[in-house]
């Protein structure tokens, strides 16, 4: 199975190099850290190879199955050097597409007037990627919301893909912009994104900025955080729910493809936003001295997802899963959620308190709304990690904000102009918002 | 005795077809045994009618036929089979009312088991069930898939949920379903690339005759030469399967003798216990036990209507009484008249009519034939035709099909398939549209009578149907 990954505009293809880099530090990781046989070893680096690289016909390198836009060149050249430099993967030549001028942040920039340019080039890109594929598992989409390219142009590829691969599985991981971000119409752009991803993709994974920058500050103790401190959590996270691993209910290989995962974690048309939680996160210098266990591992995460905290520290221990009188629950409920044990005697830790019913939707269960996915090597040097994707009501709050500044500036109509002159129409507007708005009414009757 | 090792060597060439080919195993003791109605033959007898009536019906005997049967009460089962064999035709009173907790009356049911054989050629229909190890699409058998054992209970079905729970349900399972489709779609494309990389790579090298490649099969054999043995005794038990079907044909006509002398003990029972299942007049007195014979599915009226029917064929025999002699007459006259030639020349034309309807028919039949055949396999070209037409026209008319099917080039056929299924996907997609525009309407209509609802159309819907 093989997963194709899109990078689409400047924090796209950053994260993007980033994405691969850390694929690849895992599967060199030295065979004494990783807890597993040489063969058993073998194994997992060749299925993690073949989803996300392919082999050279004339050196050892792998190619990263990556087809990388943007309308700037700074950020594709640089991400392609760095790759090179690495010595362990390269992208592949003539994948690649930049022009000049950029999107300036305007979303109506990307969408109407670059989409439509560069449709006939990303779609050829796109195919020759495919064909090399023997099965092509789904396409990874990484962009950001609030700029111009990666929403605009994003976008609009996410709609060409889908015409073009009727039946092929997308997921878009989408980076929040953060609440007070630099970027004026930051909201514009991220509401109009969101509104046509949901059309398009079948799951959008949501990484926020300000929840990624605690991590990073709180957790991992990095004093100056830059971007790619903030890129590095977001690829830890995104490996640890795309490395191989085995589902725990069926013996044989099936269940692993992409398409299996999302049918499980998005069965419902209406609620596509996805959020992951991992735990343990420590910073390089606390590594030596921690050890977990699996029991207050899965404890942490449990109340993570119940109090919709973003990690492990500063957990509200408060919120408890019970009903209030009236029928309504304070606590965090699900639709469906898919837990990945990766590390030291994965075999004992227990989730089952992940199967209590009130976790879940009213009209949904455990049983279908839980899978739980291991895989006894270690990951990241961590010697035990869990990984939480869910679909659940957390996400809410969030776009709930982003919708509401949104709805401020259009009441004025600020910004709008910039936009209805590059093709849009105040339609347009109306439309995405409505759809959001029906998402948050979705989640929230949850 | 030579007769009677010739009955016992065939009956048991036939416990041993019926066990080849699934059903449950039998002994030759057992039919013997029931010649002479004991009563521990009965049990065995009713489970192999169950999965022989099963077989005729659905075309196998599965698995899940035999678990179904270990789990239903006798009585469900005797009802079972009493109700198929009926439907079938055997109206045979002495069956019907066999006791329903399966103790004796074992003669009754060798008799059934014999008529059922005979009726729907069951014999021949194993014959027809082709299961050569060595065919291509038979190799996923050699994969270990573990079946999984999935809660055999569906979701939702514990606790009670309101419509909108259950509207919301809905269209998760529905989701969901779709999103399975498309994982078969991928799986199905990864077949296809495989086979085609299989095919390429072995190019120029072939063990059949036709191909200009290996298949996949082949491929997989020589790669693990150690899996034949495992292919040659399953040859092994397919061929010995064959052979006892071959034997059969020449020895069935012992069997039939054989069930004759079954039947002569039954009449003969029947003269000597004195008339217990005979006629109605004893009906009366049979009430009690003999209380159900007719096991199929007739309405309450059918006697009433069976009776007015009957009236009225009668009514309609005396109206047309004359008119029936009069062309019985005609006919007489017209057969010492017409000559032999002429009745050859009235079969020629005939002939002619028929095979030219056949050709304007379309050749839909012969074309799915052409294009599920497989490349040169065994197959048993059946002779028999089922019309009751006389047997000149009917080998004349089946001979030149057949003729027609080996000429025919599978390319042509196949090209008009494609386009014509085409067209009838572009026809869907005109149709679809049109309904969707139809409903969109429609909902239009509502929101706008209704002043309390807005009707919002998600873009996407929207541009696909302006």
């Amino acid at each position: 199975m093989s997963v194709i990954t899109l990078q689409l505009g400047q924090c796209g293809n950053q994260v993007g190099g980033q994405f691969f880099t850390s694929i690849m530090d895992d599967l060199h990781a030295p065979l004494t850290a990783i807890n597993m046989s040489k063969q058993a070893n073998n194994d997992y680096i060749q299925e993690s190879q073949e989803t996300f690289f392919c082999e050279q016909k004339n050196s050892s390198v792998p190619e990263a199955r990556a087809v990388m836009v943007d309308m700037e060149t700074k950020a594709i050249s640089q991400t392609v050097t760095e790759a090179k430099r690495t010595g362990r993967w390269v992208y592949p030549e003539r994948q690649q597409l930049h022009q000049k001028r950029g999107s300036g942040n305007n979303w109506a920039h990307g969408f109407c007037l670059h989409g439509p340019v560069v449709r006939e080039a990303v779609l050829d890109m796109v195919q020759r990627e495919a064909e090399k594929c023997d099965r092509l598992g789904g396409f990874l989409s990484l962009l950001s919301l609030a700029g111009g390219t990666g929403s605009g142009v994003g976008a609009y590829v996410s709609e060409m893909l889908r015409e073009e691969f009727p039946q092929a599985f997308m997921v878009n991981q989408v980076v929040w912009p953060y609440r007070t971000g630099e970027v004026i119409v930051q909201n514009y752009n991220a509401v109009l994104t969101l509104s046509h991803l949901y059309q398009t993709a079948d799951a959008i994974v949501v990484m926020e900025n300000d929840e990624l920058h605690k991590i990073c500050s709180q957790l991992l103790s990095i004093k100056r955080i830059a971007f790619r401190d903030i890129n590095r959590v977001i690829c830890h996270k995104l490996t640890s729910f795309l490395q191989p691993a085995q589902p725990v209910e069926t013996r044989t290989g099936y269940g692993k493809e992409l398409g299996s995962k999302l049918q499980l974690l998005v069965p419902h048309p209406d609620h596509k936003l996805l959020t992951i939680r991992n735990i343990p996160q420590v910073s390089d210098r606390a590594m030596e001295f921690s050890t977990f266990q699996w029991t207050g591992l899965l404890k942490h995460l449990r109340q993570m997802l119940i109090a919709s905290a973003p990690m492990e520290e500063g957990i509200n221990w408060q919120v408890k899963v019970e009903e209030t009188p009236r029928g309504s629950s304070r606590h965090n409920r699900s639709l469906a959620a898919s837990l990945v044990l990766r590390g030291k005697d994965v075999q004992s830790a227990d989730p089952s308190i992940f199967r209590d019913p009130s976790l879940y939707s009213s009209w949904t269960s455990a049983d279908i709304g839980l899978s739980v996915s291991t895989q006894p090597r270690s990951f990241c040097g961590y010697e035990k990690c869990a990984a939480l994707i869910s679909n659940s009501r957390s996400v809410v709050q969030p776009l709930d904000h982003i919708l509401e500044k949104a709805w401020n500036m259009f009441a004025s109509r600020a910004y709008v102009h910039q936009y209805v002159k590059h093709g849009m129409s105040e339609e347009d507007f109306l439309d995405a918002f409505v759809t959001l708005e029906q998402v948050v009414s979705s989640y929230k009757s949850l | 005795m030579s007769r009677g090792i010739q009955v016992r060597e065939t009956i048991e060439l036939l416990c041993r077809i019926l066990t080849d080919n699934g059903a449950s195993l039998v002994e030759a003791e057992t039919l013997r045994k029931a010649k002479f109605d004991k009563p521990e033959a009965s049990g065995p007898l009713w489970q192999l009618l169950f999965e022989l009536t099963s077989f005729s019906k659905y075309g196998k005997i599965a698995s899940s036929a035999t678990i179904a049967f270990n789990k239903m009460k006798t009585e469900e089962k005797v009802l079972c089979v009493k109700k198929e064999m009926q439907r079938k035709g055997y109206l045979s009173r002495a069956f019907a009312s066999l006791p329903p907790d399966m103790q004796g009356g074992s003669r009754e049911l060798l008799l059934a088991l014999a008529w059922l054989i005979h009726t729907e050629g069951i014999i021949h229909r194993f014959m027809d069930n082709r299961s050569s190890p060595v065919d291509d699409d038979v190799m996923s058998l050699y994969e270990s898939v573990e079946e999984e054992d999935s809660g055999d209970h569906p979701p939702f079905t514990d606790k009670k949920y309101t419509p909108a729970q259950r509207v919301q349900q809905l269209l998760m399972l529905n989701h969901k379903l779709r999103m399975k489709i498309r994982l078969l779609h991928a799986a199905q494309q990864e077949h296809a690339t495989l086979t085609h990389k299989i095919h390429n790579a072995t190019y120029g090298v072939t063990l059949s005759p036709g191909m200009n490649h290996l298949t996949t099969m082949q491929t997989h054999m020589l790669r693990h030469p150690q899996e034949m043995k495992k292919v040659l005794t399953l040859l092994e038990a397919d061929s010995s399967r064959l052979e006892n079907l071959l034997q059969w044909e020449d020895k069935e006509i012992v069997f039939w003798e054989w069930m004759d002398s079954v039947l002569d003990l039954k009449v003969q029972g029947r003269v000597d216990g004195g008339d217990s299942f005979s006629s109605d007049a004893e009906g009366a007195e049979m009430g009690a036990c003999a209380a159900r014979t007719v096991y199929l599915d007739v309405p309450p009226s059918m006697g009433a209507d069976i009776a007015a029917s009957r009236r009225n064929l009668m009514n309609m025999i005396l109206q047309f009484e004359s008119a029936i002699e009069k062309l019985e007459e005609l006919w007489e006259t017209k057969r010492s008249t017409v000559s032999e030639w002429e009745l050859d020349q009235l079969l020629t034309a005939i002939n002619a009519e028929i095979l030219q309807l056949q050709s304007t028919l379309g050749r839909e039949p012969n074309k799915e034939r052409c294009l599920t055949s497989r490349g040169p396999s065994l197959a048993l070209v059946k002779n028999k035709s089922e019309s009751r037409v006389p047997a000149k026209v009917s080998n004349a008319v089946a001979a030149s099909s057949q003729s027609r099917d080996i000429e025919e080039d599978t390319a042509a056929p196949i090209q008009d398939e494609i386009t014509r299924l085409q067209m009838e996907a572009e026809s869907l997609e005109r149709e679809l549209t049109a309904m969707r525009r139809d409903c969109l309407q429609r909902l239009n209509t509502v929101a706008e009578t209704d002043p309390d609802t807005i009707c919002i159309i998600p873009p996407h819907v929207r541009k696909l149907c302006q």
